[in-house]
């Protein structure tokens, strides 16, 4: 006969499974410090490429500007000061993501818990039935 | 009130119905329209141009996630663009890239929202995707709205400028690039807009925060003040005011707000008479609680009662 308790936890489960369980059951393998911390180092090939693209529309905006730049306080200052503002925008843009990763994670842990419950849910009542199959044997 | 309930319950009951259906059929017209949009402003690509190109790449967005919509779109721009200039193309390109890298990559969902905005540009009326976000979203969301205020203005300029751009063909490509960015970041309007959606999703996002009866409806209608007071005290100072561009705040400015409301009461009616203030404490806090319950809609039970029992033959 049908546990019809055991259908409704698992269409839940199911449910959760393929709609936004689909990216955030890849969430429930870290913690959330751990997360954030493979997103910071994820984002630092893009962080570069971002702070790449914006200096090159700096330079395509204002091809004057760097140079200008360049005379007022010399070639090795402004290298300087360059790869200053590069470093500290990358390192920003890091913590922003891993700020903008944190946030997801809270988002979707409410829902992973109510996930978790339902799968405990559900062990209990395999381990119910189980148990009723085992006494009706003997 | 009631009838607005109505019709969000009739509207909510035929979305669950239909809700495969529907949802192709809002990514094609939203894909559509935006497409259009772009189309009519910027068409140098005559197979781009072409009205069953579109059609199909809609027809496409229809059924692609929505959150792939947006690089849909942006594609056939930079594509149009491309045909017009090389060098320009790589400037959008790099533009686009960049407010990806930003912002649209760690939040998709907000995509449609800022290729919808071009579009409420076009229609006067850009304050209500700020006042909406500003009630649904957190306040990072501002974010989709300084970019899409971008967006329409690099769409705008290249439409008002296109004849330039396209007879300039002797000139250096760089030139044309020097040209749009000047353009659009000396253009003062823009710059003005940019200042005022971005003042107006923040003091509604703030207001809408604060403990008070009807404070979502009292927020919208100061944003919706302050927006029509900031364009028009803009353009008095810059000596740009006209009788079109006064109808067109205002009134734009109105309907902003008229349409954030009616939006907000069908996707979160409340009941503010029933409002319940609760107190209490556990080991760390004091807890003050204010809760609005949902407007909800009850249809009339009618009974009828027969006096006179019919006659059986």
């Amino acid at each position: 006969m049908l546990n019809s308790k055991k259908v409704e936890v698992m269409s839940k489960v199911a449910l959760y499974e393929h709609g936004e369980g689909k990216e955030t059951l890849k969430l429930n393998k870290y913690y959330k410090k751990d997360y954030a911390s493979a997103k910071l180092l994820s984002s630092l090939p893009l962080g570069i490429i971002t702070g790449i693209l914006i200096t090159a529309l700096i330079f395509i905006v204002d091809t004057e500007w760097p140079m200008q730049l360049y005379k007022s306080i010399g070639g090795v200052m402004a290298v300087v000061l360059y790869g200053v503002c590069f470093v500290a925008f990358v390192i920003a843009y890091c913590f922003f993501s891993a700020f903008m990763y944190n946030r997801k994670y809270e988002a979707y842990r409410g829902n992973l818990r109510i996930y978790g419950l339902n799968l405990r849910r559900l062990e209990r009542i395999y381990d119910e039935e189980e148990q009723a199959l085992n006494s009706k044997n003997e | 009130m009631n009838k607005l309930i109505d019709i969000r319950n009739k509207i909510e009951s035929f979305y669950l119905k239909h809700s495969k259906a529907l949802g192709y059929i809002v990514r094609l017209l939203v894909s559509f329209a935006c497409l259009m949009l772009v189309r009519q402003s910027i068409s140098f690509s005559p197979f781009l141009s072409n009205i069953w190109t579109v059609l199909a790449l809609s027809f496409i967005g229809g059924f692609i996630p929505s959150k792939y919509l947006m690089i849909l779109i942006l594609a056939y721009l930079t594509a149009q663009v491309y045909v017009l200039s090389i060098a320009l193309g790589i400037v959008i390109t790099i533009i686009l890239v960049i407010m990806y890298m930003l912002f649209f990559r760690f939040a998709p969902h907000y995509g449609p929202a800022f290729v919808l905005m071009p579009i409420l540009f076009f229609a006067r009326i850009p304050a209500l995707m700020a006042m909406l976000l500003a009630i649904v979203a957190p306040a990072l969301s501002v974010i989709t709205i300084l970019f899409g205020t971008i967006l329409y203005y690099l769409i705008h300029f290249l439409d008002v400028n296109a004849a330039t751009f396209a007879t300039s063909t002797g000139t250096l490509e760089f030139t044309k690039v020097e040209l749009l960015i000047e353009g659009v970041l000396g253009n003062k309007e823009f710059l003005v807009t940019l200042g005022t959606l971005f003042a107006v999703f923040m003091i509604v996002h703030f207001l809408k925060r604060i403990s008070y009866k009807y404070s979502i409806e009292i927020a919208v209608a100061i944003g919706t003040g302050v927006f029509i007071i900031l364009m028009l005290g803009s353009s008095l100072i810059f000596g740009t005011l006209t009788t079109t561009r006064l109808l067109t705040y205002c009134i734009g400015g109105l309907v902003s707000g008229g349409l954030t409301l009616l939006i907000n009461n069908i996707w979160h009616p409340m009941d503010y008479s029933r409002t319940e203030y609760v107190e209490f404490e556990d080991d760390e806090y004091n807890y003050y609680v204010r809760a609005v319950p949902k407007a909800t809609f009850e249809k009339e039970k009618v009974q009828v009662k027969r006096i006179n029992k019919r006659k059986t033959l």
